[in-house]
């Protein structure tokens, strides 16, 4: 969430036009002054206010007043703008503590009283995305795109987020409008391979994974889904030197360790499988598959019990991510139990 | 071809929907395809449900109220067409019946029937005349909770048939909200407990006795699924074991009447990339004709079925990936499954119903369906291809898929099914591939062995290759298959050499024999060598 990135500059054009409407809205209060000489004046003065506590570095004062405002009297612009704006600013500030929670607070309630802004709404998706909370993220960047239409980054972002709703058409059909401008972006043809790869459409994933690594060498996971795929294929050796590419960048990267020994496994070289999947499950303790093939290897080299006890972690490691993947859905704070079978 | 209605057969599966979401409602129910009456043509049982109120209090065991919720038996006549002879059979059914086993568990010569459901299980004696009496209290089979799939295997090969019999999880009508506020679903199995098997040792009077501990197969389970085969070729049989979002389970046959669950370790309990999936249909047949038996396991769209290669019975190969299954499978839910040979072109394929659990699917996930086609895969040899599009309208319409039992019903050399579906009518597939090649259909009578020779192992060879079927009638989901043995063999007219494997342990032989027939096969006194012409 690059606030500067975001401040589009005013054409003299749009200026003018701006200024006009000021104009028109300056007679316009004049009049209503009549009808309510304090509340509109009280207004500007009050969006002014918040505007210093903004400037001033008051963030959360800032918020407070402008949500104050927006509460009393809501679209006024000024108000909107610097919500958005406060919102943002403190939302990144939760994210950067690792706050997540925190930061999706924010901006809710930013939404609360400016239900209508696609830069709000794109941040919330973002965000949304980022907690797992895919179904809100959907909701959010659609009604972001719906407001505007012609901003790319919010295809992008609704490409990602449908892949992880496993619209993998949807996800395609976005990724691929994004990169119709965007063609030069390495990020995008790698968020396009993968939705490809998830559909196992292994050529065309090859394809966009390779596009990326040609636009950004210094890269791992191009690598290493290149990787996945040729191992998927039965393609080990092509997935043992790619994975190799992987770790030069990388060496404690532990889906290349496993699926380094999970390649070795396959050709039945059980010394080296052991090899890179102890060092797999070093690097991350986490990752499942490298229990489950570690488990593995070690019943063919004949060490039971060991073997048993690494399947017994896969196991649990499985058990474990089946509960977290039916909640990565929705916030449910009303609902106990959202564990409904949306996969 | 679609021919229920045509041919008499009126069946709906009453499955209560209520506001509640009881998980019972979704999970559909099995069909038996089997002969009642030993004249030579395949009989029909299907499996019904039976009302619960909205709520249901807890502890309630759903009871049949009226002819709407009655199993069905349906005899086949000599025309072809089906005669609902439920009422004087005696298979009206209690309670709110899922699955059905159909085997000859006392070796006198007529096919019982065992009916699982929720809250309690019956096994029907078949009284030599398609009528059939209740032994269930006599035999000891009761069990208790909620019963899924069950299979008749021998598994001491004492010659006769045991019963091994799943349960689902530990379940009551409890008013869980699982869901979004404004989308209850049905809840996943992650929020229940699961429960062990029961295993029914058949002690050869008419009575069982439950040893599931005893031989090793209580682990508790998510079961839904069973399937019975020789995996590792040491003549006993083994179990699979389709367990929902839990790891699945491989019970390897020790030899001396216990069992090693083994299915991590096997790499047959969870994909290829290690992660589990929601397990409800299996079978496991040898799909590339190496001898050893392979597996097909059914799940949730976004999983892929699980298709294993039997790596010469030392363990399992992740295959859902380069054999083609994968990428037709990804966004399909799938239930009863089996492999047949539906071509007759010597490759077995695989028929799969399929349909998702959850009926607002779409609302959350617009790229998945509730109500799906059926789909036909065929094997190449090389790798499996949807046909389906190409198979007959049939495919094009969109069921919730639930049981489904195989056999050849109108004694043609091409094997038809007949599915159930979730509150739906029942459907009668039958099978008019046009093509001109060549069958064999093996009927086998046990003696020494179980009287249906289940778990006999049939070695069949041509001048094109070996194939190898394992006798059984337990498979998919639910539901029971005509336990005849059946080959497509091609443009051969003649099979060099079958080969059986009996249960006893007694090797018997056959030579020239010739193709497009339904052969009745007798085990023999001892090993032997025998030819056989048309």
């Amino acid at each position: 969430m690059n606030l500067a990135a975001r401040m589009k500059p005013v054409s003299p054009k749009r200026f003018i036009s701006a200024h006009s409407i000021r104009l028109f809205g300056l007679a316009f209060l004049a009049v209503i002054a009549w009808a309510s000489p304090r509340s509109f004046s009280q207004q500007s003065i009050d969006v002014d206010k918040a505007a210093a506590l903004l400037q001033a570095g008051e963030t959360e004062k800032a918020c407070q007043a402008y949500h104050a405002l927006l509460t009393a009297k809501p679209a006024n612009p000024e108000a909107e703008a610097g919500e958005v704006t406060c919102s943002e600013q403190l939302a990144l500030k939760a994210r950067a503590n690792g706050d997540l929670n925190g930061a999706l607070q924010y901006l809710l309630q930013a939404r609360d009283v400016v239900p209508h802004n696609s830069r709000l709404l794109y941040d919330l998706g973002i965000l949304e995305d980022q907690m797992h909370l895919y179904k809100d993220a959907d909701l959010s960047l659609d009604a972001a795109g719906k407001l505007d239409p012609t901003d790319s980054r919010i295809w992008y972002a609704s490409g990602r987020v449908k892949m992880d709703l496993g619209q993998l058409d949807l996800a395609k059909e976005k990724l691929a409008a994004y990169l119709a401008v965007h063609p030069e972006d390495a990020t995008a043809h790698y968020g396009l391979g993968r939705a490809y790869q998830l559909g196992l459409q292994f050529d065309k994933a090859r394809t966009e994974f390779q596009r990326s690594i040609s636009l950004q060498a210094a890269q791992t996971e191009g690598y290493y889904q290149l990787g996945d795929i040729a191992l998927h294929e039965g393609e080990f050796d092509e997935s043992i030197a790619n994975f190799e590419k992987t770790l030069v960048r990388n060496p404690k990267h532990g889906g290349a360790l496993a699926g380094i020994g999970e390649a070795y496994f396959k050709e039945k070289k059980y010394d080296k499988a052991l090899e890179y999947l102890r060092r797999a499950v070093a690097a991350a303790s986490d990752y499942q598959p490298g229990h489950y093939y570690l488990g593995l290897t070690l019943a063919r080299l004949g060490k039971q019990e060991e073997s048993k006890q690494e399947l017994s972690i896969a196991e649990k490691l499985a058990d474990d991510e089946n509960r977290k993947s039916s909640q990565h859905l929705q916030l449910n704070p009303a609902v106990e139990e959202p564990n409904a079978r949306n996969r | 071809m679609e021919i229920a209605s045509a041919r008499g057969i009126h069946f709906l599966h009453q499955a209560p929907h209520t506001s509640k979401k009881y998980l019972i409602e979704t999970m559909g129910s099995g069909v038996a395809l089997f002969d009642c009456d030993n004249d030579g043509r395949l009989d029909l049982f299907l499996v019904n449900g039976a009302p619960f109120p909205d709520p249901t209090p807890k502890g309630t065991v759903p009871q049949k109220t009226g002819s709407e919720y009655w199993n069905r038996m349906y005899h086949q006549k000599k025309d072809g067409t089906f005669e609902d002879v439920t009422e004087k059979s005696g298979l009206k059914g209690v309670g709110y019946g899922m699955g059905v086993a159909a085997a000859d568990y006392d070796n006198d010569g007529y096919e019982d029937l065992y009916v699982t459901g929720y809250g309690g299980n019956r096994l029907y004696h078949n009284n030599g005349d398609c009528t059939f009496s209740d032994v269930t209290d006599r035999a000891g089979v009761g069990g208790s909770g909620w019963s899924t799939s069950a299979a008749w295997v021998d598994l001491d090969k004492d010659g006769m048939l045991d019963l091994v019999v799943l349960r689902y999880v530990e379940w009551d009508w409890d008013d869980r909200w699982c869901g979004s506020p404004d989308n209850r679903g049905y809840c996943h199995p992650d929020v229940f407990q699961p429960i062990s098997m029961l295993v029914y040792h058949n002690s050869g009077n008419g009575r069982f006795t439950e040893v599931a501990k005893k031989v090793g197969l209580s682990k508790p389970a998510k079961a839904l699924g069973i399937a019975v085969a020789d995996y590792d070729g040491d003549s006993w049989p083994d179990i699979y074991v389709a367990n929902d979002s839990m790891v699945e389970f491989l019970f390897h046959n020790k030899g001396d009447g216990t069992f090693e669950e083994v299915g991590l370790s096997s790499g047959a309990a969870v994909d290829g990339d290690g992660r589990t999936f929601a397990g409800m249909g299996v079978d496991f047949s040898d799909y590339d004709n190496d001898s050893y038996p392979d597996l097909i396991i059914t799940d949730l769209a976004n999983q892929r079925y699980a298709l294993y290669h039997n790596e010469k019975g030392a363990e399992f190969n992740y295959a859902s990936y380069i054999s083609g299954i994968g990428a037709m499978t990804f966004l399909h839910s799938g239930w009863s499954v089996r492999f047949l040979d539906y071509d007759n072109d010597g490759w077995k394929d695989l028929l799969l119903a399929q349909g998702h659990d959850l009926d607002t699917v779409e609302k959350s996930y617009p790229q998945l369906h509730y109500r799906e086609p059926m789909l036909l895969a065929r094997n190449t040899g090389k790798r499996f291809v949807d046909v389906s599009a190409m198979s007959g309208s049939v495919f094009q319409e969109k069921w919730v898929g639930r049981g489904m039992a195989i056999g050849d019903f109108d004694n043609d050399g091409r094997v038809d099914a007949v599915v159930t579906t979730n509150g739906g009518p029942a459907y009668l597939l039958h099978n008019e591939t046009e093509s001109s090649n060549h069958w064999l259909t093996l009927k086998l009578v046990g003696h020494k062995s179980n009287r249906d020779g289940l778990g006999s192992v049939v070695k069949v060879v041509t001048s094109k290759g070996t194939q190898w079927v394992t006798v059984t009638t337990a498979s998919g989901y639910l539901s029971s298959s005509d336990p005849r043995a059946h080959f497509g063999l091609g443009s051969d007219t003649v099979v060099t050499k079958i080969e059986i494997l009996w249960p006893s342990g007694t090797v018997q032989i056959l030579n020239n024999v010739s193709a497009d027939q339904i052969l009745n096969v007798s085990e023999a006194a001892s090993q032997a060598t025998g030819s056989v012409q048309k």
